[in-house]
């Protein structure tokens, strides 16, 4: 497809790139049009740019039409996208994601707690039976249990703060390396039908699940229409990145606003000096 | 290093999506807890047999069954007379400080004082262990060439020539507790809402050091401090140069009254970082009080 | 009882700025007085016959108390802390028994083996360890510590602390 570039349309690059932060924050428009979209876009200003490690590129692409339409280039931060894929630490990010919140409700009970047992069943002498005091203790069948779970159990803990920004960066490492990580101009459709998603999504062989990931948590009418009765299509604000998330869903489809803040935010905390924020986590002063 | 990380991604490509059915910890990080059953680690637990250790009955510490036990043999010794008095000066080696201007973690030039040195984040003392502040040692002595307008606790003659060697002014000065806890987690301490206090003077013992300038004293005279700068520069064989030539000369002559905690705030004055507004007092006798 | 309450005034002059605030420079400089009064308290004299009743607030106490009545926490054995000095490094010494009695016997070498101070073995400072509680322990950082250079032991690789300089091969 040709766009007919107007020439009262062309921008100064950076108040493009402006732009689509600012449609972040503000309310999305409820008009489908197709947005206009220059032939030139914006090329991407890393953060902690290293001298050693070579930044990833990345097709920058779009959702307005199902066939597949590459806009540019863009290029990753290596510590982000190119990190050592630990499959240890994403085990253990996703082990800590389903057990921080588990609560054990398993409940035995305990010699005192089990009906009866208050008497001696019978003298301690002179009947050349084992010597007992009460019919509940744990040598018995029906007995008390000695260690046996207590409900409610929580099973609550904090991972170190590094292991989890490891588990991030090696999970968008893996997606990146096996093509599962595609880069989006916006999450605006041209229209608000299921049958437009789950085309596209087939046409360019993402896999049947996609995560959708935007800069904020209001997301284009369209988008929320179209996946909203689609299970496997998910929509999630930048903060809730996870590597839960990431693993179940196939695909992961950033915004382009999404990923500046993502790779910003990581690339903050890997560079942090001031220890305090390592404090121990304590539920009630979060 | 970088080796087996391309090595790892590039092997990904060819390998089945990464999804939560086939991950796993690395081998040998989960050790299998091993109940203790049967002949080993089983029977009696660990416990032997009878006596005070199965029954959990234990002889005190150090006790040896009623003859003089090991620990009252000896003739007492006043090792530890004084110790709750005595103030401690967490080390901080001319290397470091070398490393922390170098690496941009120190700004050589504002003045550099204690309130400084923490906030670089390489330097830790607590106040309720009765430490008092910055003691420099010599350690680098031969490579130490920042230029800097240094104020510490405690600084010996060679590390006090390091220094002046290098152009740069170094002072000792005292803070008492009150003002350490002030300083150590500045954004707490304004965060109580209560005004900067005075700082104290040093107590009796500490008096002598710090109007000395011998050793920088922020209490001491300046010209004879000056006299002192000469007289260690011939000591130590090197040229010192006329501190009022110096381009930072306006840098390096800043110092702090020996009431003030913080560079720029004055005591008596309330810091509210909520608002972002410093409250000053009004009133004549509390100005007063904060100016003596 | 008798109280005698003795008042010295100490006079300790220092110089202080005049302009608070403004560059350290003599002109600006202004000599105070620092008033002190101490006052000396005579304690009256006690009876002797009082001490040789048992008191329980004056029995020895050997046990180490793991937790406390009031605040939970592990206490010191005085004893231990009397007599024994640890260093840094986990080490502790002790004076030789004996180091003050009957000298008059005692000729200058044996005197002079008697002066020192001595490291006790592994198993006694494991001992004292856990005789005392966590505050001494810790390290300290005293100036003009006659003990400083004992809190150090770099010449054994085990408790050597700096990082030893590297010199590349030579080829």
């Amino acid at each position: 497809m040709f766009l007919k570039v107007e020439s009262h349309k062309i921008r100064n690059f950076n108040n493009l790139f402006k732009q689509l932060r600012i449609s972040c924050a503000r309310e999305h428009s409820t008009n489908s049009d197709i947005p206009t979209v220059t032939t030139e876009f914006a090329p991407r200003k890393l953060l902690f740019e290293s001298k050693y490690l070579k930044p990833r590129q990345v097709w920058l692409e779009s959702l307005d039409t199902i066939d597949e339409r590459k806009l540019g280039i863009l290029e990753l931060h290596p510590t982000v996208f190119g990190a050592n894929p630990r499959i240890d630490i994403i085990h253990q990010n996703v082990r800590w994601q389903t057990l921080y919140r588990y609560v054990s409700f398993a409940h035995t009970k305990l010699r005192f707690e089990v009906r009866g047992g208050g008497k001696k069943p019978w003298p301690q002498k002179g009947l050349g039976r084992a010597r007992h005091g009460s019919i509940r203790s744990p040598l018995f069948k029906g007995g008390g249990v000695v260690h046996g779970p207590r409900s409610p159990t929580p099973h609550f803990f904090m991972l170190p703060f590094y292991t989890r920004l490891h588990g991030l960066t090696s999970t968008l490492s893996v997606k990146f390396a096996q093509d599962d990580l595609h880069i989006v101009d916006s999450l605006e459709l041209p229209s608000d039908e299921p049958q437009y998603i789950t085309e596209l999504v087939k046409s360019r062989l993402w896999g049947p699940s996609v995560l959708f990931v935007d800069c904020s948590d209001i997301m284009p009418r369209n988008i929320t229409a179209a996946t909203d009765s689609i299970k496997h299509f998910n929509l999630m604000p930048y903060y809730g990145l996870n590597v839960y998330s990431m693993l179940k869903h196939d695909t992961l489809v950033l915004t382009r606003a999404a990923l500046d803040i993502i790779e910003e935010k990581i690339l903050n905390n890997f560079h942090r000096h001031d220890p305090s924020f390592l404090k121990k986590f304590k539920v009630n002063q979060v | 290093m970088s080796g087996s990380k391309e090595k790892a991604l590039n092997l990904l490509r060819y390998l089945p999506r990464i999804s939560l059915t086939n991950i796993r910890d690395n081998p040998g990080a989960k050790m299998a807890r091993k109940r203790g059953r049967a002949q080993h680690g089983g029977d009696k637990h660990g416990d032997g047999n009878k006596g005070s250790g199965q029954r959990q009955n234990f002889m005190r510490l150090g006790y040896e069954t009623g003859n003089n036990p090991f620990y009252l043999r000896f003739p007492k010794e006043p090792y530890y007379k004084g110790h709750h008095l005595k103030r401690q000066y967490p080390p901080l080696s001319l290397l470091e400080l070398q490393k922390l201007v170098d690496l941009n973690r120190i700004d050589p030039t504002k003045p550099v004082d204690l309130v400084a040195i923490i906030n670089s984040g390489m330097y830790k003392m607590s106040v309720d262990q009765h430490h008092f502040g910055v003691n420099l040692t010599d350690e680098g002595f031969e490579i130490f060439e920042a230029k800097i307008n240094l104020e510490v606790q405690w600084a010996s003659e060679p590390v006090i020539a390091a220094i002046e060697k290098a152009g740069g002014v170094v002072t000792t000065a005292y803070y008492d507790p009150h003002s350490l806890q002030a300083i150590v987690n500045t954004k707490k301490f304004f965060e109580r809402g209560i005004p900067i206090p005075r700082r104290m003077m040093p107590p009796a013992d500490a008096i002598e050091f710090y109007s000395s300038a011998a050793n920088r004293g922020y209490l001491a005279d300046p010209e004879e401090i000056s006299k002192e700068r000469f007289a260690l520069a011939q000591k130590y064989g090197y040229l010192l140069k006329r501190i009022e030539d110096d381009p930072d000369y306006e840098m390096l002559i800043q110092r702090k009254d020996p009431r003030q905690i913080f560079f720029g705030l004055n005591p008596g004055w309330i810091v509210n970082l909520k608002d972002k507004v410093i409250l000053k007092p009004t009133d004549e006798e509390l100005l007063e009080y904060y100016a003596s | 009882m008798i109280r005698n309450i003795f008042s010295l005034t100490r006079s300790i002059p220092y110089l202080v700025q005049s302009k608070p605030w403004a560059p350290l420079n003599a002109k600006n400089l202004v000599s105070v007085t620092l008033q002190r009064s101490f006052s000396l308290i005579q304690t009256p004299t006690v009876s002797l016959l009082k001490n040789s009743i048992a008191n329980p607030a004056t029995e020895t106490i050997r046990t180490v108390t793991k937790y406390s009545i009031k605040k939970g926490k592990r206490k010191s054995v005085k004893a231990v802390r009397g007599r024994f000095y640890r260093l840094a490094w986990g080490g502790w010494i002790r004076r030789l028994a004996g180091c003050h009695k009957k000298m008059w016997k005692k000729r200058g070498p044996r005197r002079r083996r008697l002066r020192q101070h001595v490291l006790c073995n592994a198993t006694q400072s494991r001992l004292l360890d856990s005789m005392v509680g966590s505050y001494w322990r810790r390290r300290k950082y005293y100036v003009d510590d006659p003990y400083e250079p004992y809190h150090v032991r770099e010449e054994f690789q085990y408790t050597a602390m700096k990082p030893k300089p590297y010199f590349p091969p030579e080829q």
